[in-house]
C-alpha cells in the first residue's frame, strides 16, 4: 500500500518540480528524506511533459491558409438537437398513452342507450347529465354524470318503513337509498301513505305502493323512475325497453 | 491545495489588435499576418490535443478558418492570442471526442510510432502513452500550461472558466498524468 503524501509536501514537491530550484531541492531531500524518491519522480513527470513539447512542433510549416468552404458542425450539438427531439418526441407519445389508457373512462365511454325522450319534467331537459359525486357504496364505484346504464332501482336491496307520510317523502328517501331520480306528478306527491318494506328493490317497493295507491311506475333504466298516475291492465309497473319493444313490434 | 507556479504576465498592449483592425478594415493581408504568427501555436495545441498529426493539420485549418469568419465576434477585451487558443482548444476537443471511439481501438504503440516522423532526440514515448490515455480536456490544459507557458488568467480565459477552477483542474490533470505515467514506468 502507497504512503499518503500530507498536502503540504506534495505541494511542495510540485513546485520544486517545476522551477527546478537545485538549492531547494537538495534542502527538501535533506529535511525530508522519505519524500526523495517521490520528489524525483515528480521532477522527472514535468520534465517529460515539458520536454515532449518538441517533437511535436518541430517542423511544421504553414501552408498558405485557404479558407474552408465548410467547417463541420459541432457533432455534439447535433447529437443534443437530436436528443432533445427524442425526448419531447417520447414525452407526447407518453402523454397520449396515459391519457389514452387512463382517463376516467367515463369520459370517453359513449351511452349504452339511446336518448331517451320520454323522461321528461319541467324545467329539464331529456337527458340532461346529473352530477352525482357520491360513491355508490353497493357496487364499490362512483357514479358517472352521463346518461348510463343505471340498474341500481332494481338491484339496490333496502328496506324502508312509513306511517302516514307524503308519497313525496318516500319517493325522496327511495331516492337516495337507491341513487335513482323518482319523476313524479304533484297529484301524487301529496297523497298520504303508509308503507313498509323490507329487503326489496326501489322498483319492487313502487310496483306494490303503485297497486295499493293506484300509480305506476317506471323504470327508465337511465337512472330515472317516472310514476304516473293510474294502473295498467298488466300491473303497476313498467320499462322504458318494454315500451319501446311494444312500439316496435306494432309499427 | 494545488501548487501551480504562475508564469509572469506578459505585457498589456497587444499588438494583435492592430492586424485584427486592419482585417476588419479590409485588410486581408493582415489576417496572413496572424495565420503566419500562430499557426505552430495552434498546430502545437491541436497536435497535443489530438495526438495525431494529421488530424492537427486539418482541425488547424477549420480553427484558422473559424476564425476568418468570425473575428468580428473577437470584442477584445481579452488578446487575441488567448481567445484564438480558446477556439483551438475548443475545436480540437471537439475533434477529440469525434475521434475518441476510433483513438481507443487504436493501440498505444501505433500511436507513438506516429510519432517516428518527428525527431527522436528528447522525447520520451511513456509521455505520449500517458497523454494518449488522459481525457482531451486535461491533454488541452497540460498543454496550455507546459507547451504554450500560458499563464493561469490565459489559461482560465482559453478554456472558460475561473481561474481558481483553471488552478484545480490543472493540478488534477496533472495529477491524472503523474499516475499514468508512473504506472507506464513501472510496466515497462
Amino acid at each position: 500500500m502507497k504512503q499518503r503524501i500530507p498536502v503540504e509536501i506534495d505541494s511542495l514537491m510540485w513546485t520544486l518540480a517545476e522551477t527546478k530550484n537545485q538549492a531547494a531541492i537538495d534542502e527538501f531531500i535533506s529535511r525530508n528524506p522519505l519524500y526523495r524518491a517521490q520528489l524525483l519522480k515528480r521532477i522527472e513527470t514535468v520534465g517529460g511533459l515539458k520536454a515532449a513539447k518538441v517533437p511535436a512542433t518541430t517542423r511544421v510549416q504553414a501552408p498558405r491558409f485557404e479558407p474552408l468552404k465548410t467547417v463541420p458542425s459541432d457533432p455534439s450539438r447535433m447529437l443534443v438537437g437530436i436528443g432533445i427531439g427524442v425526448g419531447l418526441m417520447i414525452l407526447a407519445i407518453a402523454a397520449f398513452v396515459l391519457t389514452y389508457n387512463f382517463a376516467p373512462s367515463a369520459e370517453l365511454a359513449p351511452s349504452k342507450k339511446p336518448p331517451n325522450v320520454h323522461a321528461t319534467r319541467k324545467g329539464q331537459t331529456p337527458e340532461q347529465p346529473k352530477p352525482d359525486l357520491t360513491p355508490d357504496k353497493s357496487s364499490g364505484t362512483v357514479e358517472n354524470s352521463l346518461p348510463v346504464e343505471n340498474e341500481s332501482a332494481s338491484t339496490v336491496i333496502l328496506s324502508i318503513r312509513s306511517n302516514g307520510q307524503p308519497l313525496a317523502s318516500i319517493f325522496r328517501t327511495l331516492e337516495s337509498l337507491a341513487k335513482v331520480e323518482i319523476i313524479s306528478s304533484r297529484d301524487l306527491d301529496s297523497k298520504i301513505v303508509s308503507a313498509k318494506f323490507s329487503d326489496v328493490t326501489a322498483m319492487q317497493a313502487l310496483e306494490t305502493m303503485g297497486l295499493m295507491y293506484g300509480f305506476t311506475a317506471i323504470d327508465q333504466h337511465n337512472g330515472q323512475i317516472i310514476v304516473l298516475p293510474g294502473t295498467t291492465q298488466k300491473g303497476s309497473s313498467g320499462t322504458a325497453s318494454k315500451n319501446l319493444d311494444q312500439r316496435r313490434i306494432g309499427g | 491545495m494545488s501548487v501551480i507556479v504562475e508564469k509572469a504576465k506578459p505585457g498589456t498592449f497587444d499588438e494583435d489588435i492592430v492586424l485584427v483592425e486592419r482585417f476588419l478594415g479590409g485588410d486581408a493581408s493582415a489576417f496572413e499576418a496572424l495565420y503566419a504568427k500562430y499557426h505552430e501555436k495552434v498546430f502545437a495545441i491541436a497536435r497535443g490535443i489530438l495526438l495525431d498529426t494529421d488530424e492537427a493539420h486539418d482541425a488547424v485549418q477549420e480553427v484558422f478558418t473559424l476564425v476568418y469568419r468570425h473575428l468580428g465576434r473577437f470584442d477584445k477585451r481579452s488578446r487575441f492570442s488567448t481567445w484564438l487558443f480558446r477556439v483551438a482548444v475548443n475545436r480540437s476537443i471537439q475533434e477529440a471526442r469525434k475521434f475518441r471511439h476510433r483513438a481507443k481501438t487504436v493501440e498505444l504503440n501505433e500511436a507513438v510510432a506516429n510519432l517516428a516522423e518527428d525527431p527522436p532526440e528528447s522525447h520520451d514515448p511513456r509521455v505520449q502513452i500517458a497523454l494518449a490515455k488522459l481525457s482531451p480536456n486535461d491533454r488541452a490544459l497540460l498543454i496550455l500550461f507546459y507547451w504554450e507557458d500560458l499563464s493561469l488568467q490565459d489559461i482560465a480565459q482559453s478554456i472558460g472558466c475561473g481561474v481558481n477552477a483553471a488552478k484545480t483542474r490543472l493540478y488534477r490533470s496533472r495529477e491524472r498524468f503523474r499516475v499514468i505515467f508512473e504506472d507506464t514506468g513501472e510496466e515497462a
